[in-house]
């Protein structure tokens, strides 16, 4: 359940956004550590710690020089939004016995019944609001969607969020759908409007026959 | 003449928020009504209606244009089209419920309908 992992930063004294740019161009990433009642903490990171940080929901040790360690979890990743390269990162301090509500990850595993029988999975939220412990936070939900039969949803109550984690928002959520593929629907329309017409010529042609 | 303002990068609508490829945007301009259906036919005729498709951008400015041969005066043109202001960063059209390679196929389908330049996105996945 516990997926923390280590990562070192350093206090950061030079703010805004030109000392920032030269941190980037040094091959650092400026970040900032807040919350837990205690100052906002301006740090420093190596860009490949920052990337480790891509997918992970968990909490971080924040190993700071000559501060200590502290917990967190990553509040906010801002990327630039063409080269995608990480700009800053926000952490959020945690304490280890205090609830903390986060966003994770909902991941399909296996294949719907209704998928075979020419139905599509769709997944309609791809990350759920939970609370939980910092230690018990899950690193992605794994959703068995195999016995999913053709218009079944699969909502926010049906999951499995293991021991002490449970989810924040409507429990009527829908999470995964599995729906007739509209290339089937305009298939038989197709073929009807076909009969249909070849009706409708039958009957112009025997019309003019008359006349 | 007072067109507005398309200076910077997306500042928002830059990220995958809803499907599971799009269609990123590389320059600034504006897209026009025409070009934005013209995309979005492309997209949906190749994806044979399978998936889903979600447009992201929305024409809400008015352009105005003073008639063919007419001199200069007389005041303001009539309103003729809308368009989109797109920075680069934004996102013009997401996809999902398809194959990658029907995506791709799709989107560069859709990309050819622009007046710039646009690249293919994928969501990260996690396994």
């Amino acid at each position: 359940m516990s997926n923390a992992f280590t990562i070192s930063v350093q206090p950061r004294q030079a703010f805004g956004s030109a000392n920032s740019r030269r941190l980037r161009r040094g091959g650092s990433v400026p970040a900032v550590l807040y919350g837990a009642g205690e100052p906002n903490l301006n740090l420093s990171m190596d860009y490949d710690s920052a990337e480790k940080l891509f997918g992970h929901s968990g909490v971080v040790e924040l190993k700071i020089d000559g501060q200590g360690k502290r917990s967190a979890i990553t509040k906010e990743i801002a990327n630039h939004p063409i080269s995608g390269k990480i700009l800053h990162v926000d952490f959020l301090a945690v304490k280890a016995d205090e609830p903390v509500i986060l966003p994770v990850p909902v991941i399909s595993e296996g294949t719907a019944v209704g998928e075979k029988s020419g139905g599509q999975l769709e997944q309609i939220l791809r990350e759920i609001e939970v609370e939980c412990l910092p230690a018990n936070v899950p690193d992605a939900i794994r959703v068995d969607v195999s016995a999913l039969e053709l218009d079944e949803s699969l909502l926010i109550a049906d999951l499995q969020l293991g021991e002490g984690v449970t989810a924040v928002g409507d429990p009527e959520q829908t999470v995964f759908q599995v729906r007739m593929s509209r290339v089937a629907d305009v298939d038989e329309e197709s073929e009807e409007e076909a009969e249909g017409g070849e009706e409708e010529s039958q009957a112009a042609s025997e019309a003019g026959d008359e006349a | 003449m007072q067109r507005g303002d398309r200076a910077g990068l997306a500042s928002r609508n830059n990220k995958l928020d809803f499907g599971e490829y799009g269609l990123q945007v590389l320059d600034r301009g504006w897209v026009t009504t025409n070009q934005i259906e013209a995309a979005r036919v492309a997209a949906t005729r190749h994806m044979q209606r399978r998936g889903q498709i979600w447009l992201r951008i929305f024409p809400d400015k008015p352009i105005s244009k003073k008639p063919l041969e007419t001199r200069m005066g007389k005041g303001k043109g009539n309103p003729e089209t809308w368009v989109a202001v797109v920075r680069p960063g934004n996102m013009l059209i997401e996809v999902s419920g398809c194959s990658e390679t029907v995506a791709r196929e799709a989107l560069a389908l859709a990309a050819s309908k622009m007046p710039f330049r646009c690249r293919f996105l994928a969501r990260r996945q996690l396994v």
